[in-house]
């Protein structure tokens, strides 16, 4: 296939193949639009054997009995799962068990870590403020460490995806007094959390959450003096990860619509056979080989970022790559005509999953802002 | 833009200025702001067609005597302009500037008085069913037939993309009466009343969540002969001359003007960051800049073709020329809108799913997402801009 690529080890090649196996042959487009339909979208189904195939220790380092995979690796199988619109939560994963493991609360590491490799623990991440977009420079969720050791959290988080059955919320907050920022590890079920559910332009489930947390203890702090580095690196891996799902679902629209140009007859002629659309499709995947150059060289040069002039080449990049997926997604829409702005093809369903992608830990103004 | 009214028309400026204070309520201004897809809600913009029959202004393409009025281009492109300013629905075309006209250039006296009043007060509520699963752009394949039997035509076959169906009382349709070796020779145009005996219509739920489009099916359903407009095979005839006014009759720009000044408005309330607002982007100013130049382009050929038409001057690719122009600035508008909202394009505001996974709060916002996927079928409908870019080269060509 003209988009197949080389892979940068046996472990990545592997491990992409396995998801797109396991994926072909359980998960279909026909069964996740009857979910939308009757209002059944369950974001967990495969979860379960996601654990049992070991893809959840994937993310996790060795001396956790994890696999140690690199960003590459895991962009690998974060393609496949793009492809296959698959709805678990394997991105938000891979942040949640590589924040934890940085931390240095060894308590979380013991207790909630395991569950998380196995499959029984899941968490989602509150990190954006309706009122600062991206920013993270003045969050204005704070917290504020009680005589007693414990934590009061206050708040409201927006945007907060892959909130179904959830165990544990990692919110980011600032303290009220020095402005130092914080994670913490908050069960789900704590006093003080209320939830409004939604589900995403993508199909996913999200909520907004409201923070009015008293007396958490100390043991589900992370980390404290978490510097804006951190957490900048973490929203790298995040784009990272959400740029390999926007690449497998780039690949699945140019595979249909190339499909769909070749099987479909207009004016006694296959569509394929026009000479104006033929340079759409070329553009199309032109714009595609874009997307896979940079969604590769962003994941093998993530872990060695660290200078302000290399962290602005990934907002560069992230934004030449919003804009050619989005030019894959509105071509591939042009190209299917009609069938293409509805609910009943898979390509709209791509579209929208790629317009969440591009907007969930950072948008193209966002990053064009860090840069001017 | 400088229009250099004569004064009979600046007048004219004032009366239509000053019936839209009067007549057009806030809540149907507030109520229209909601629309994101092509056409207005069924209600609204019947709500709004009967103040304009009250006056008189409702058809403007039809002749005095059936209720319409003579207004010159000049007339129709200031009414446009003033409704799209001061926010009035979109009239739904589909009677008064579509099957309307029809009507009028080629059916009988009969059917005339038979189906126009209804048109204009709004009793009964039209549907096209031109599109066919197998043909899109290439219309002239059309494969739904209409069979004489009986002094009846049985009508077997679907129609796609029919928007609201499941509002309409009649339907008009492109069959086919006959197969002959040019395809668009055996095409007749049929109205149908859509509580026939045979038909039934499947909902198309689009990108956005919407309900607007539909299937519509036909299983040997009887028609009327007294409802064939024209000659048996002067179908085509009807439909270029109502896809020439489909592309033609409208003024696009004041709308998109309207948009343009809409995500103004928006680049002033939503973040950029923690401290500034969106408008402070350099990305943003240079986008509405370019976008603001464009349309001023726009609007002045819209305009320009306006007051040709007023000195007798006749259409050829213009149509096509005015089609792509607006349909790709409505989408650079409706893709700088979603820029704008940023983080809340996560979010796509579902009428059908209140259930399990309940709608999100809804927000001021909240029409940028749908009303950008809606405009990805701009370049489709009504012939795509591959299509017109053919039409406008051909033109070229042959007048070179």
């Amino acid at each position: 296939m003209f988009t197949d690529f080389n892979y940068d080890s046996e472990i990545s090649k592997e491990l992409a193949q396995t998801v797109s196996k396991y994926l072909i042959d359980n998960s279909n487009f026909h069964s996740h639009y009857q979910s939308i339909k009757n209002n059944t979208v369950d974001a967990l189904t495969h979860w379960e054997t996601y654990a049992e195939l070991g893809w959840l220790l994937a993310p996790a380092r060795d001396e956790n009995n994890g696999i140690g995979c690199t960003s590459y690796d895991l962009a690998c199988m974060q393609v496949e799962m793009g492809k296959h619109l698959a709805l678990e939560p394997f991105t938000t994963h891979c942040l949640a068990v590589q924040l934890i493991e940085s931390s240095d609360n060894s308590t979380l590491k013991e207790t909630v870590l395991p569950l998380m490799l196995a499959g029984k623990n899941l968490c989602a991440f509150a990190i954006f403020e309706r009122a600062s977009r991206y920013s993270l420079d003045n969050i204005e969720t704070e917290f504020k460490q009680n005589k007693n050791g414990s934590f009061n959290i206050c708040g409201v988080k927006h945007y907060v995806s892959d909130i179904q059955n959830v165990t544990h919320i990692l919110v980011l907050a600032h303290d009220n007094q020095t402005s130092e920022k914080c994670w913490f590890c908050i069960p789900v079920n704590h006093l003080g959390i209320s939830f409004n559910f939604y589900l995403g332009t993508d199909d996913k489930p999200m909520a907004d959450l409201t923070f009015d947390v008293r007396e958490l203890d100390s043991k589900f702090k992370i980390s404290l003096n978490t510097t804006d580095l951190q957490v900048t690196q973490l929203l790298n891996q995040a784009n990272i990860l959400n740029n390999a799902d926007s690449l497998g679902c780039c690949i699945q629209l140019l595979n249909l619509t190339a499909q769909y140009l070749l099987d479909r007859k207009q004016f006694n002629s296959s569509l394929s056979s026009f000479q104006s659309l033929q340079h759409i499709v070329a553009d199309m995947f032109i714009a595609l080989q874009r997307v896979l150059s940079l969604t590769f060289y962003q994941a093998q040069s993530v872990d060695t970022l660290l200078t302000e002039h290399a962290q602005e080449r990934i907002y560069i990049t992230n934004v030449e790559l919003f804009e050619n997926t989005q030019f894959i997604f509105e071509k591939a829409i042009q190209l299917h005509g009609g069938i293409g702005v509805t609910e009943e093809l898979s390509v709209g369903h791509l579209a929208k999953r790629i317009i969440t992608n591009n907007c969930r830990y950072g948008d193209k103004l966002f990053f064009l802002s860090q840069i001017e | 833009m400088i229009l250099n009214l004569t004064d009979e028309e600046k007048c004219f400026h004032k009366e239509l200025k000053d019936f839209l204070s009067h007549e057009l309520t806030q809540d149907i201004v507030e109520e229209s702001l909601k629309t994101t897809s092509v056409f207005a809600d069924k209600d609204l913009a019947l709500k709004w067609q009967s103040k304009l029959a009250k006056q008189g202004w409702a058809a403007q393409l039809w002749p005095e005597k059936y209720g319409g009025i003579k207004w010159t281009p000049i007339q129709k492109y200031l009414f446009e302009v003033e409704c799209a300013k001061a926010g009035a629905p979109m009239l739904i075309p589909l009677g008064l500037k579509m099957v309307g006209p029809v009507i009028i250039k080629f059916g009988t006296e009969e059917q005339k008085e038979r189906f126009l009043p209804n048109i204009l007060s709004g009793d009964d509520y039209w549907c096209q069913g031109y599109s066919e699963p197998g043909s899109g752009s290439d219309l002239a394949s059309l494969r739904c037939k209409a069979e004489l039997k009986d002094g009846k035509f049985i009508v077997n076959g679907s129609k796609i993309w029919t928007t609201h169906a499941h509002y309409s009382n009649w339907i008009f349709c492109l069959v086919r009466t006959k197969n002959t070796p040019k395809p668009q020779a055996g095409i007749s145009f049929l109205l149908i009343p859509m509580n026939s005996k045979g038909i039934t219509v499947r909902p198309i739920i689009s990108i956005s969540g919407e309900h607007d489009l539909n299937e519509v099916f036909f299983e040997d359903v009887q028609v009327d002969t007294n409802n064939l407009i024209g000659e048996q095979g002067q179908g085509w005839e009807c439909a270029k001359y109502l896809l020439t006014l489909e592309r033609g009759a409208s003024v696009a720009s004041a709308r998109l003007r309207s948009t343009l000044i809409r995500i103004n408005k928006l680049t002033e309330t939503e973040q950029l960051d923690s401290k500034n607002k969106v408008n402070t982007s350099f990305y943003v100013k240079q986008k509405l800049n370019s976008l603001d130049a464009r349309l001023c382009a726009f609007e002045n050929t819209e305009f320009r073709l306006q007051k040709q038409i007023n000195s007798g001057f006749d259409y050829g690719f213009e149509p096509s020329l005015l089609k792509t122009e607006a349909t790709e600035l409505e989408q650079a508008l409706a893709e700088l809108a979603v820029e704008v909202i940023g983080p809340r394009a996560q979010i796509l505001v579902r009428d059908s799913l209140s259930q399990a996974w309940p709608s999100a709060t809804s927000d001021d916002v909240d029409w940028a997402l749908p009303r950008y996927l809606n405009s990805r079928s701009a370049t489709i409908y009504a012939g795509t801009n591959e299509i017109q870019r053919n039409l406008i080269a051909r033109s070229i060509f042959a007048n070179t």
